[in-house]
């Protein structure tokens, strides 16, 4: 049975790939060293189009208004050039509103593509280019701490790591948000409160890394202009001990934090990765693994969620649990040497 | 059925979905088809994989495990057709639910004829609809242009104009979003599905800009008080089938595989129901629901007309908004045994998107996996009820009309060795009336026994016959309005051995009925107070045979619409009460 791998490892070799969503130009080239910041590729967005009426602008029937078009398909117009007209003893006229490109002219009626702001494609952490994907993209790698996430709020940023109230099993609070942490990014337990949310942005925390997060403020979470990336469940989910050791071992390092939305389909996760420099060697990361005996393992339903362990047996056939259903289970010995039986499907991988 | 009718075809029956690829066998045994096994792996639609054809392979392996019988030959592709040797198969037919929904913007004339029809068209698969445009809509032709744009749909569905109706108005529409197409990059133009006016194809293909994404179905609304589903769903299937060969990485294979008898899950029961409307006593339709992760699939057929409907939105899959709706939080809560506050409803469904495959270990977590699948099947079958008038001929009503049987299939209730909890879950969730019977398609077979009905009709009816589905229970629930305590219907029943049993049933009152498989009884039923139980209509009664099921006879007497006190304790003994009556039998 293939199981999805969660990476909480100290030194791995990552490669990422980096796609614009449309054909855009790549600005960067193989071999290049490239920072988090850096801006690999850029792309035009989905363009605007303005429908204008020039005849009904002129007061004049189709045929005649296009007799007095003063520009055709194809062309680039600047804000307040005349498109049509001048027309009648006060000249009038119709101008473009905006800068853009006519696309069709003609029958009275003109429409115009008004450019938007172009989309920017960062590395989102530091990296070797080691493949160039024509006019989409890069392949990027680099060797790293990486801690997977589950969920994260679509932010992303780098800073400094620090540990504010050095304790995976407790709350992040707005009394733990102290100045000596601005424009760092924090490690904490859970939120519950929106307010640690809110004075999390008055203190420019530069991102969160928790345990977990009430489910309900993951729509102010989305708000917040700093990334937040969850690590383990929702509600009062304590920081698990692999990833909270990690953390708290690379405290006042330079973190990337990439809190994407998980899209399994195109294989984006949210991620923190800590640049380990000039390391050779490292194991690849792996993103499905065949599940089996004694690996290190995470449960992801209650009551041990978040709960580190060691597979320590694959049940044969079907188990009916406590609660009456029939699965395929396994039998998991937890980090404080607890046995317990759970389904196959709550268990991942942790590499 | 005449045996005559059997060809001598295996048949390889495939139904990607959203968490599992499964894979069925069936093939002729004693001249009769016959369900041999099932294989199934994790669907492998994501990455790394990205190609279901990994975990259909995944899948097969496990069945030729279980079978003994090859069906992959060395170049991983299924061997077709059978081969001297016993392997290989001669027919594959597939379902596919994997994938995330279709993006549709919807345009038609009148928002309440055209673009209520061409919606309803839409949500026979699972679809996300981005966008309505309509005559009283007020977007400009710019607005709508844009929006095309900036959406970037799958498929943007046309209807509007009676044959004979309205000409310009559809003309008009249809230059927008064909100037909208002819505009975005070669890649990511949709394709315009148009069941509209029929008189206007001709002067639609000569709109320039239009290109080649249209394609043409007869009229969804041929006049204002007909609706014509049936044709412009087989076109809609094929625009799915098109667009997911572009989306879909191996779905071309399946197509392949299939020779094209690869259908949307929800078509597959579709085409099930359909079938089995024409079959079953023609006073009553056929109702089938698929709970899954994907979403709620409804199908329900009357004498061979049907109506289908995906709700995606109820799919823990299918993260959205909908599912954290306060009103929907407390429907759950008002099902639940268990003490669950608001944010824990909340952290739970939000576990659940995040790990779809993930089961509960706990009985609390269960109780919450019932509480929710009965709520989404109660919101989804009040929304289809709205959509079934067009078929029932019976005019809207906030009840389920006869119907007999019902099909349930999905994981949460065929994983469960508590088979109360699941007809509970099915009791107040559809709240059925009149009388009916329960069927469990404990191995999730239906959708694809409906995609095999497309290359094999016979198959698929006997193959339902033959053990694949499990005859849950039998349900009488008088419909009628009295007074907690009244007795509504009097009962006296025969069994098979002898035994005599005179029963009177008091409104409210949820009994369970003793009768093994294999057993049956005969009832003499007389309904008071004008209750209905669907014997010719109110206080009318009849003699009715009922057989044998895992549950027995559940006469459900607590009303319909079910209503539940709003104290909590109150309500939770009631629960407890109903629960203890099934599981007491």
């Amino acid at each position: 049975m293939n199981v999805q791998v969660t990476h909480f490892q100290t030194l791995v070799t990552i490669r990422r790939e980096r796609f614009l969503p449309q054909n855009g130009n790549v600005l960067v080239r193989k071999g290049q060293r490239v920072s988090a910041d850096e801006i690999l590729a850029v792309c035009e967005n989905p363009p605007r189009y303005v429908w204008l009426d020039y005849a009904r602008g002129l007061g004049l029937p189709a045929k005649k208004a296009d007799e007095l078009l003063q520009v055709k398909a194809g062309q680039n117009v600047d804000e307040k050039d005349i498109l049509a007209g001048p027309f009648g003893w006060a000249k009038r006229v119709v101008r473009s509103p905006q800068k853009g490109q006519v696309v069709l002219a003609g029958e009275g009626q003109l429409l115009l593509k008004v450019e938007t702001p172009g989309m920017e494609l960062k590395a989102g952490f530091e990296a070797t280019v080691v493949d160039l994907i024509a006019g989409r993209g890069v392949i990027l790698e680099t060797c790293a701490a990486l801690l997977q996430g589950i969920w994260g709020n679509g932010k992303a940023a780098n800073g400094v790591l620090m540990n504010p109230y050095h304790a995976a099993e407790q709350e992040l609070t707005v009394e733990h948000l102290t100045m000596d942490l601005q424009e760092a990014i924090l490690v904490g337990g859970w939120v519950s409160n929106p307010q640690t949310l809110k004075s999390a942005v008055e203190l420019a925390v530069r991102g969160l890394i928790l345990g977990g997060i009430e489910a309900q403020l993951l729509d102010l979470a989305k708000e917040m202009p700093y990334p937040i990336l969850v690590l383990d469940g929702f509600g009062p989910i304590p920081m698990n001990s692999l990833a909270y050791r990690i953390l708290s071992e690379n405290e006042r390092k330079f973190i990337s934090v990439n809190a994407w939305e998980w899209e399994r389909i195109k294989g984006i996760r949210p991620e923190a990765i800590i640049v380990i420099p000039e390391e050779e060697n490292a194991e690849a990361s792996r993103e499905i693994v065949e599940l089996s005996v004694g690996q290190t393992v995470r449960v992801c339903r209650s009551p041990y969620t978040a709960r580190i362990g060691r597979l320590e047996r694959i049940n044969p056939g079907k188990t009916i649990l406590g609660n009456g259903l029939s699965v395929n289970a396994g039998e998991v010995i937890l980090d404080d040497g607890e046995k317990v039986i759970t389904p196959l499907e709550n268990l991942e991988v942790i590499l | 059925m005449s045996l005559s009718l059997v060809k001598s075809e295996s048949l390889l029956a495939i139904d990607v979905g959203t968490v599992n690829t499964r894979v069925s066998l069936f093939d002729v045994v004693d001249a009769r088809y016959r369900y041999l096994g099932s294989g199934i792996a994790p669907t492998t639609i994501n990455a790394p994989f990205n190609d279901i054809r990994e975990g259909i392979n995944q899948a097969i392996e496990n069945l030729q495990t279980i079978t003994g019988r090859i069906l992959l030959g060395d170049d991983a592709q299924i061997i077709i057709p059978e081969q001297v040797d016993g392997s290989g198969v001669d027919l594959v037919a597939a379902t596919v639910s994997a994938s995330t929904p279709l993006n549709i913007i919807v345009a038609g004339l009148l928002e309440d004829v055209s673009v209520e029809s061409a919606v309803r068209l839409a949500n026979s698969i699972p679809s996300v609809i981005q966008k309505k445009f309509g005559l009283n809509d007020h977007l400009s032709a710019e607005e709508r242009l844009n929006s095309i744009v900036q959406l970037r749909p799958d498929l943007i569905l046309v209807a509007g104009g009676t044959d004979q109706g309205a000409e310009s108005s559809v003309l008009k529409m249809l230059e927008t979003i064909g100037l909208a197409s002819f505009l975005l990059p070669d890649d990511q133009r949709p394709l315009i599905l148009f069941m509209g006016n029929t008189k206007l194809h001709e002067k639609i293909k000569q709109i320039p800009v239009i290109g080649q994404t249209i394609r043409f179905a007869p009229n969804i609304r041929p006049a204002l008080d007909t609706e014509q589903m049936q044709p412009a769903r087989v076109e809609l299937m094929d625009a799915f089938r098109t667009i997911q060969q572009g989306k879909l990485p191996g779905f071309s294979n399946l197509i392949e595989w299939t020779k094209g008898a690869t259908i949307p899950a929800s078509f597959g029961w579709e085409r099930v129901i359909r079938l089995l409307s024409k079959v079953y006593d023609s006073h009553k339709g056929v109702l089938g629901a698929d709970i899954g992760v994907s979403g709620i699939c409804l199908a329900a057929g009357f004498g061979g007309e049907t109506q289908v409907a995906a709700f995606p939105q109820y799919g823990l899959g299918n993260p959205n908004q909908h599912q954290f709706d306060a009103d929907f939080i407390d429907d759950i809560q008002k099902w639940l045994m268990f003490d669950f506050s608001v944010p824990e409803i909340k952290n739970l469904i939000q576990t659940r998107r995040i790990y779809p495959a993930s089961l509960p270990l706990t009985e609390a977590e269960l109780d919450f996996e019932y509480a929710y699948s009965t709520v989404a099947l109660q919101h989804s079958i009040q929304q289809f009820l709205q959509s079934l008038h067009s078929i029932t001929h019976i005019g809207e009503s906030e009840c389920l009309p006869a119907v007999e049987p019902i099909i349930i299939s999905g994981s949460v209730l065929t994983n469960s060795s508590h088979l109360a909890r699941s007809a509970m879950t099915i009791l107040n969730g559809l709240q059925p009336t009149r009388i009916t019977t329960l069927i469990l398609d404990q191995h999730h077979l239906v959708k694809v026994l409906g995609a095999a009905a497309a290359v094999n009709p016979v198959l698929a009816i006997q193959a339902m016959d033959f053990g694949t589905l499990l005859n849950l229970a039998s349900v009488i629930a008088p419909v009628g309005r009295a007074k907690a305590g009244t007795v509504i219907l009097k009962a006296k029943i025969n069994y098979e051995d002898g035994r005599e049993q005179k029963l009177d049933v008091r409104y409210g009152q949820f009994i369970c009925l003793p009768l093994p498989i294999g057993q049956s009884m005969q009832m003499q039923l007389q309904p008071l107070h004008k209750f209905d139980i669907g014997m010719g209509g109110e206080g009318v009664g009849g003699k009715v045979r009922l057989n044998g099921s895992a549950l027995g006879v559940i006469i459900d007497a607590r009303g319909r619409p079910l209503r539940l006190p709003q104290d909590r304790e109150k309500r939770r003994e009631l629960h407890k009460r109903w629960m203890l009556a099934l599981e007491k039998r």
